[in-house]
């Protein structure tokens, strides 16, 4: 389907526009934290178990006693080679607190993701060809419901009914946290990727059923509307067969604003996990970035905000570019 | 002048109903005509008058909740020489003739072609479902059929977008994807309506070569009573779902027998020369009063009574037959003979 | 697209838009339900402390009675008379947990007052409509017993007080911060539309800068402006004022885009031919035609924002003590631990308030909108 206008120079110049984005949105980010009250090299000064060279090491790495502006983009240089500051709450790089709670917030992420695709899309398509019957009424109905329950009530909820779950029939239910706090420490690593796959479960399964509420009626009202339109019905007339006018002419197009929607659904995800971790005691970015609020740990709240925003800006290329490979239109602008 | 010849298409009191939340509407309330090999067919009326959804019964195409083929019959020869009833068939067997042994082509080129697809995928779909070509060969008929159809450098043209042509162009791609597979019966529901005076010249002239070099039929539809008189042989004039006149096209318009059909003529504006109504002074535009009938609450009498000159009390009272007033032309109207005789006494 | 499916004509009758839109409003069923729901839900707000038995803060330093589980009502007593009362609460220890339990006291019987006042007692007066002092309730009942419909907190407060006077809060906070989205997005996009050039490009760019951040940390990273301990009525409207800074950018962007297509209409050139000024082209001409997704806006923000602010409250950033919203009473069930779940459930009884409202507002959300989508008149 690609014809012969390459897709790089496009990812390229994409890419150049991203740049501004990211940095102007550090850069508010940044200076946001800084308006917290409060002067830090003089908190650091005064903080007993910070050691004075820790803290003449920070001054000249983050010019601490520089303007705003001006720390700024020292920070933007360390952040760009990778030093992301020091925390205060615990005392160590950045770097090596920042990673434990990433990567754990994308496990939901990344679950979350394909559970979004895997169960919106069918259930859309579904809709769409058996309009009004049953099983789109029932799906209609779920929806609404699931997009008025806030995450973290429903959370709660789940977290209830898996406790009275265990209390009646005894099951084992993996009830917040990553790991099971019974297993052995020397299980083989399958296991324990299981274990930690079993205790995502269920909050990553709250987290996308708001979205793929949304997303599946959203899916199901555009291929309603492709399925109405002119070449649609010149596709029938060639005699092509009804699954393939669906699956062949009508999604693709249907698909697009779906596939549109991937760069602010990775940002949406981790976002939104953030009171589902809460909640199930997940150990992600969120109770991570709380924590650094109550302490005022500004390495720690800048460096997660200019992650999430990367992340951002990433899913948004993404999805820039998987448009431009499913719609010929956009290539040419 | 009619080829005479073998019929290929005969539609036989067809009945298209629709149910809606508000009723049933008759939009096809038996209609009956056909079509000869190699001839051109018109269906002519206003819209609501249940031209296209005759067109769209014939082809099958008429969404089955809510529509339904309440009665009659459609006779189709084929291809393969077989006389089928489309009513009758399973849409397995109806997906072998679309495309392939009636082609349509619609109004609207501008959105009748899929936009991510490149129009030579979409030829060669046609051709590699019907004629079981691979891929490569599917794409070489495509482009002979660009070259068919007059687009210049079809090698080219053949992997482009929709979005790159203009609407004279897409719609000579519809013809060219129509005709791919050689059909017998090209069914064109007003081609050229959206389409600029000169460009529609073009693929009117474009359609009649096609016809001349592959001897098809053509069922054409349009409320253009000037491409009817361009490129039809006979006429079909429809009025709330049903045939009204139906004859050959010189008759019919020399000498329209039904009212409507005197009505519709009247409208255009002609210099010099007009069919001479009974009762009328001569030389003066028309336009016909009232609206189209409501298609849920038909008159019981004749349709086109509420709006006729001539009505008189009998034609409220049951829907006139259509009458044969010789020569293959049949009007359905009780006082065609009046008409007859007041225009032999004119230009007599 | 050529009609396949005849549509059938109707009498034509000359309505104005807005007398259109409310009849189809009122043709569809979900609407209706959503629309009474909210009065319902607004009603109790406004008639919250009539309706709350205790005051906000009310609890006795002297017996306390904390995590009190929810009173049972009975209606016959011994001596056969029909009335609603309560009996006393009596403190034991459970032999199982060997914590505290609360056990009816039979020997104490109170009954169930209805429209009592309460002079004299500070913590139960209330400012009806806002102005009009009085300690009216609805039902209550006097010492020593105690009406505790959904339980107590571990202050001893009454549950149901509080989720009556947070209604106060949640319902009004998404309004608040809604109107003031709207009349930022308006200005900002209206500017950006109408001016273009560099200014529409700055105003752009700050829009997508806002959001390539992700609402949860843009959230915490405002709230981390302000000290965490400030004062618990500057947090009502500092939470409000971050709802409103987040949620501008989009009525930014349809506004402008509104502005820029309405732009090469012909009557604004004509306005302008007639010599009106931008202001005035602006407000007469330009924003009624927004004005349709105004409202839709309107009503799809309204429980966005009840969202979200029951989120900064749950996790502790949002409405803080004294005061109370649904979210930060639906905190105390999360702050317990999944002990204090299954041991008081009733605890989650703030959510489903939260969801009842986000609900209606949807179902009249979506029937705004349909019932200003000419294509699906009923």
């Amino acid at each position: 389907m690609l014809s012969e206008v390459s897709v790089l120079p496009y990812i390229f110049r994409r890419i150049l526009q991203f740049i501004p984005t990211f940095l102007l949105a550090t850069l508010l980010a940044f200076f946001i934290v800084q308006l917290a009250p409060g002067d830090f090299l003089s908190q650091l000064k005064e903080n007993p178990s910070v050691r004075p060279e820790t803290v003449e090491r920070l001054r000249k790495e983050f010019g601490l006693d520089q303007p705003i502006i001006v720390q700024y983009f020292y920070w933007l240089k360390n952040f760009v080679m990778g030093n992301l500051g020091q925390s205060f709450q615990y005392k160590r790089p950045v770097n090596e607190v920042l990673p434990g709670p990433f990567m754990n917030s994308l496990i939901l992420v990344i679950i979350g993701t394909v559970l979004h695709f895997a169960v919106s899309i069918p259930v859309g398509v579904y809709s769409a060809v058996r309009p009004y019957s049953t099983a789109d009424k029932t799906f209609t109905f779920l929806s609404y419901i699931f997009l008025g329950i806030p995450s973290f009530f429903f959370a709660l909820l789940v977290i209830w009914g898996m406790l009275k779950l265990q209390q009646n029939f005894g099951w084992d239910m993996p009830l917040g946290n990553k790991t099971s706090s019974k297993l052995p420490t020397d299980i083989s690593w399958w296991r324990s990727a299981w274990d930690v796959f079993i205790h995502a479960l269920a909050p990553t399964i709250i987290l996308v059923l708001r979205g793929i509420s949304s997303e599946s009626r959203f899916i199901r009202g555009q291929l309603l509307e492709v399925l109405g339109q002119d070449y649609v019905r010149t596709a029938r007339a060639k005699g092509v067969a009804e699954n393939q006018v669906v699956y062949k002419h009508a999604l693709r197009t249907a698909l697009i604003p779906t596939i549109a929607g991937l760069g602010g659904l990775l940002p949406a995800l981790i976002g939104g996990a953030g009171f589902i971790e809460v909640v199930f005691n997940w150990p992600g970015l969120t109770p991570l970035q709380l924590t650094a609020l109550g302490n005022q740990d500004i390495y720690i709240l800048q460096a997660v905000t200019a992650v999430a925003t990367l992340l951002y800006l990433v899913g948004n290329l993404l999805s820039d570019v998987l448009l431009s490979v499913i719609d010929p239109r956009i290539r040419y602008h | 002048m009619t080829p005479q010849g073998e019929v290929l298409l005969a539609v036989n009191g067809l009945k298209t109903y629709f149910n809606t939340d508000d009723g049933v509407v008759k939009s096809v309330d038996g209609v009956t005509f056909h079509i000869n090999k190699g001839e051109t067919l018109a269906v002519v009326g206003e819209s609501g008058s249940g031209k296209s959804v005759t067109s769209l019964s014939i082809m099958r195409l008429i969404p089955m909740p809510p529509g339904q083929i309440v009665d009659g019959e459609i006779l189709f020869t084929g291809k393969d020489g077989v006389q089928k009833n489309i009513v009758k068939l399973s849409e397995a067997e109806m997906r072998k003739i679309r495309g392939n042994d009636i082609s349509m082509i619609f109004q609207e080129p501008m959105t009748s072609l899929n936009p991510v697809y490149t129009v030579g995928d979409q030829i060669a779909e046609a051709v590699m479902l019907h004629q079981g070509k691979n891929k490569k060969e599917a794409m070489g008929v495509a482009a002979d059929m660009l070259r068919f159809v007059g687009i210049p450098a079809p090698e080219k043209r053949v992997n482009e977008y929709p979005h790159q042509m203009s609407g004279g162009m897409r719609q000579r791609v519809m013809i060219a994807m129509a005709l791919s597979c050689n059909p017998a019966l090209l069914i064109a529901d007003e081609p050229t309506t959206a389409l600029d005076v000169t460009i529609q010249a073009q693929i009117l002239d474009l359609m009649r070569k096609l016809q001349r070099d592959i001897g098809m039929s053509i069922l054409f539809i349009t409320h253009n009573l000037g491409v009817v008189a361009e490129m039809a042989d006979r006429v079909v004039v429809m009025y709330g779902g049903r045939v009204v006149e139906e004859g050959d096209v010189v008759e019919i318009f020399k000498a329209p027998r039904h009212p409507y059909t005197m009505g519709l003529l009247n409208s255009i504006p002609r210099p010099g020369e007009h069919v001479h109504v009974p009762g009328q002074p001569k030389g003066r535009l028309e336009a016909i009063p009232g609206n189209v009938p409501n298609p849920l609450n038909l008159p019981r009498g004749c349709a086109f009574e509420p709006r006729c000159k001539f009505a008189v009390e009998a034609c409220r009272e049951a829907v006139p037959p259509l009458f044969d007033t010789g020569n293959g032309h049949m009007a359905r109207c009780i006082r065609w003979q009046e008409f007859e005789q007041v225009q032999q006494e004119v230009t007599a | 697209m050529t009609t396949t499916v005849p549509t059938p004509v109707r009498k034509p009758r000359s309505q104005s838009q807005w007398s259109i839109v409310w009849s189809q409003f009122k043709r569809n069923p979900l609407a209706r339900v959503g629309l009474g729901l909210l009065g319902l839900l607004y009603l109790m707000a406004i008639l919250a402390g009539f309706l709350a038995p205790y005051g906000l803060t009310e609890y006795s330093t002297t017996d306390r009675i904390s995590w009190a589980p929810p009173t049972p009502i009975h209606w016959r007593d011994a001596q056969g008379h029909f009335g609603p009362y309560v009996n006393g609460i009596r403190r034991d220890i459970d032999m199982e947990t060997f914590r505290d339990k609360y056990v009816e006291d039979t020997s104490v019987t109170c009954p169930v007052k209805f429209f009592q006042t309460h002079p004299g007692m500070e913590g139960r007066t209330y400012r009806f409509l806002g102005f009009i002092p009085t300690s009216l309730k609805l039902f209550s009942v006097d010492a020593p017993c105690k009406l505790y419909l959904w339980g107590s907190d571990s202050y001893g407060r009454d549950q149901f007080s509080r989720v009556m006077y947070g209604s106060q809060i949640s319902l009004s906070i998404g309004i608040i911060a809604s109107v003031l989205t709207v009349i930022l997005g308006l200005i900002m996009g209206g500017i950006a539309g109408y001016f273009r050039g560099l200014t529409d490009t700055l105003i752009m760019r700050m829009v997508e800068v806002l959001s390539a951040i992700p609402e949860l940390f843009l959230l915490i990273t405002l709230r981390a402006l302000f000290p965490l301990n400030a004062d618990p009525i500057l947090v009502f409207y500092i939470v409000i004022g971050i709802l409103a800074v987040i949620g501008w950018g989009g009525l930014a962007r349809i506004v402008r885009g509104q502005i820029l297509s309405s732009r090469e209409q012909d009557y604004v050139q004509a306005a302008t031919a007639l010599g009106a000024s931008d202001t005035r082209i602006i407000a007469k001409h330009l924003l009624p035609n927004t004005a349709t997704y105004i409202i839709i806006f309107l009503s799809l923000a309204i429980p966005g924002f009840i969202l979200s602010e029951s989120g900064l409250s749950f996790i502790g950033i949002g409405i803080v003590e004294p005061y109370a919203s649904w979210g930060s009473l639906l905190k105390v069930a999360q702050d317990g631990g999944f002990e204090s779940l299954d041991a008081r459930p009733w605890t989650l009884i703030p959510g489903v308030f939260i969801v009842l409202a986000v609900l209606a507002w949807q179902f009249v959300g979506d029937g705004l909108r349909d019932a200003f989508d000419p294509r699906r008149r009923r």
